[in-house]
């Protein structure tokens, strides 16, 4: 009973939510300068960090950040309601990041370092690593650091498009649906870049033994 | 687009059995509803082929579950939203330019100038907008009863001096000038009596007081435009408005302008008028980007202040920024007032351990 109460008026304050979502998007769309940038401090901390997980750099995720919000600014009248205003707005960012991502594969100084191999160790890649997360000590923040380093390089090597779904879906935890409502495609076919993009996590991750 | 994930298989690579690959794949990606996930789970549990593909997959997870995903600070993330605004400014600045100069054109080429030259035409014109006015309203009367004047306020304009406008709108205040304001204070505490002066191709008189939406909005324009504004016209527009705080519009006006305006003067007037009105969620959020970003240590004190009073009212809800603010300003900041203060406040908020 207590239960349902509690769905209940959960489902109701989402729904008011969403309804004052739509009166800023409108505000917004009719020329609103304030609501606009409403809109841009609800999500631009999210979009940040995806950009920053993306991009590991501090200017091109500023670039990121810019460029999706201004697009977002120019395209606004031609939103149509037709889905959330944040599947929209990740829309834009999606593709400013992909497009940030093709162009830096095919600029070689921009690449990331290719992590040393670890000499001496014969062991599988996955033995070696701690079960425990790696703040906890300075060797486990240490060891923490090298494997960040080595898990940057692998995903480095995915194509944009796997690395964006693995982003969406390993870091910042979203559906399948959702990733393909963003991307514009089918959630199959999102399956299927993802379950690609681990396979290759997984084969360079291992070969760095 | 390839439609099956087990494809391009390296040798020596796991899958699970066919009949359970789908649901294999959607387990890992958590993407089972319970009862489909425990009947995934129940398989794989006698299951080689499976049991095999979910260990690996946990296994991965788990490596890639000991690094964590990068946080923005908030110091980027104040510089991003500060270079966006500058960013918005610039792009309205140029869209007025060239509303401004497709208005130019269009009286360049409306026929009252090109009648200039064509004195004739426009004698004959003049002569037949004359006939129209007198007979058409003579022979509408005859048809449908008495004329009707033009009896309601907004209606009338004003001839002599400088025009009332019944209804003000953004395109009008873009094309003025904001010469000045004039208000008077009323007795029994009534909202004063405000006067804005407008100086455009006609001068206009926006009058009356904050209740009013004429006013409202100018003096709204007035603080979302600073670049158009001295600063003692906006600091007077935030007093003025201050008595509409819990207005959303001005409430959101207000934190615009304690995040951006230009002038620290008008940055702490604004803080002030959200010490005690408005959403607790925006005015947080607010505060937050000062303690932040401001590089005025005065604006950073009273927005300390603010959140210290607010919290004391029990507005404001906990969460792991704000914590993470004030832990980083206890550390960090120049002032040892907000230093003190911080740490005081994250003592406030709750038990260490539930950061």
């Amino acid at each position: 009973m207590g239960m349902s109460v509690a769905l209940e008026r959960d489902a109701r304050d989402a729904a008011v939510k969403v309804s004052e979502e739509s009166a800023l998007v409108r505000k917004a769309q009719a020329g609103d300068r304030l609501a606009f940038e409403e809109l841009v401090r609800k999500y631009d901390r999210d979009v940040l960090r995806l950009a920053l997980n993306l991009v590991h750099r501090t200017e091109d995720a500023r670039d990121i950040y810019q460029e999706s919000f201004l697009k977002a600014y120019r395209n606004l009248p031609r939103f149509r309601f037709e889905c959330s205003f944040y599947t929209w707005l990740y829309r834009i960012v999606t593709n400013v990041s992909l497009d940030h991502l093709r162009r830096r594969t095919s600029r070689r100084e921009d690449q990331a370092p290719v992590t040393e191999n670890m000499e001496g160790v014969s062991q599988d890649f996955f033995d070696r690593q701690p079960e425990t997360r790696p703040a906890a000590s300075p060797e486990r923040k240490l060891l923490g650091d090298e494997l960040g380093a080595m898990i940057q390089s692998a995903l480095e090597q995915l194509a944009p498009r796997e690395r964006m779904v693995f982003e969406l879906k390993h870091y910042q935890g979203l559906k399948l649906r959702a990733i393909g409502d963003m991307l514009g495609t089918s959630e199959e076919t999102v399956k299927n870049s993802l379950f690609r993009a681990t396979r290759k996590l997984r084969a360079s991750l291992v070969a760095m033994r | 687009m390839d439609e099956n994930p087990n494809s391009n298989l390296n040798p020596g690579e796991c899958e699970p059995c066919r009949e359970f690959s789908q649901q294999m794949h959607s387990l890992v990606a958590d993407e089972l509803e319970r009862p489909q996930q425990i009947e995934a789970e129940a398989h794989a549990q006698s299951c080689e082929a499976c049991a095999k593909f979910l260990s690996e997959y946990r296994e991965l997870a788990s490596v890639l579950a000991a690094v964590e995903s990068e946080e923005a600070s908030p110091e980027l993330l104040a510089v991003c939203r500060r270079s966006l605004t500058s960013e918005l400014d610039e792009l309205e600045v140029k869209a007025d330019e060239s509303r401004s100069r497709i208005s130019r054109w269009l009286r360049a080429l409306s026929p009252v100038s090109s009648l200039t030259v064509q004195p004739v035409a426009a004698g004959t014109l003049l002569f037949l907008g004359f006939a129209i006015g007198i007979l058409v309203p003579r022979w509408v009367g005859q048809q449908s009863g008495p004329a009707v004047g033009p009896t309601t306020a907004e209606e009338v304009q004003v001839a002599d001096g400088p025009e009332v406008l019944p209804v003000l709108n953004e395109q009008d205040l873009r094309t003025a000038n904001i010469t000045g304001i004039n208000w008077e204070a009323t007795a029994g505490g009534e909202p004063p009596e405000v006067q804005v002066q407008l100086q455009a191709e006609r001068p206009m008189t926006v009058q009356g007081t904050v209740a009013n939406n004429n006013v409202k909005d100018t003096l709204l324009y007035i603080l979302q435009n600073d670049r158009r504004c001295g600063p003692d016209v906006r600091i007077e527009s935030v007093e003025l408005l201050k008595p509409r705080s819990k207005d959303a519009d001005v409430r959101r006006a207000l934190c615009q302008v304690v995040r951006t305006d230009v002038n620290a003067a008008v940055r702490l007037k604004a803080l002030e008028c959200l010490n005690d009105e408005g959403d607790p969620e925006i005015v947080q959020k607010t505060l937050e980007d000062v303690l932040v970003a401001d590089s005025n240590p005065g604006v950073r004190i009273e927005a300390i202040n603010t959140l210290r009073n607010i919290t004391a009212k029990n507005q404001v809800p906990l969460d792991a920024h704000l914590v993470k603010v004030l832990r980083e300003r206890a550390l960090s900041d120049p002032s040892t007032y907000i230093r003190l203060q911080s740490a005081a406040l994250i003592q406030d908020l709750g038990p260490k351990q539930s950061y």
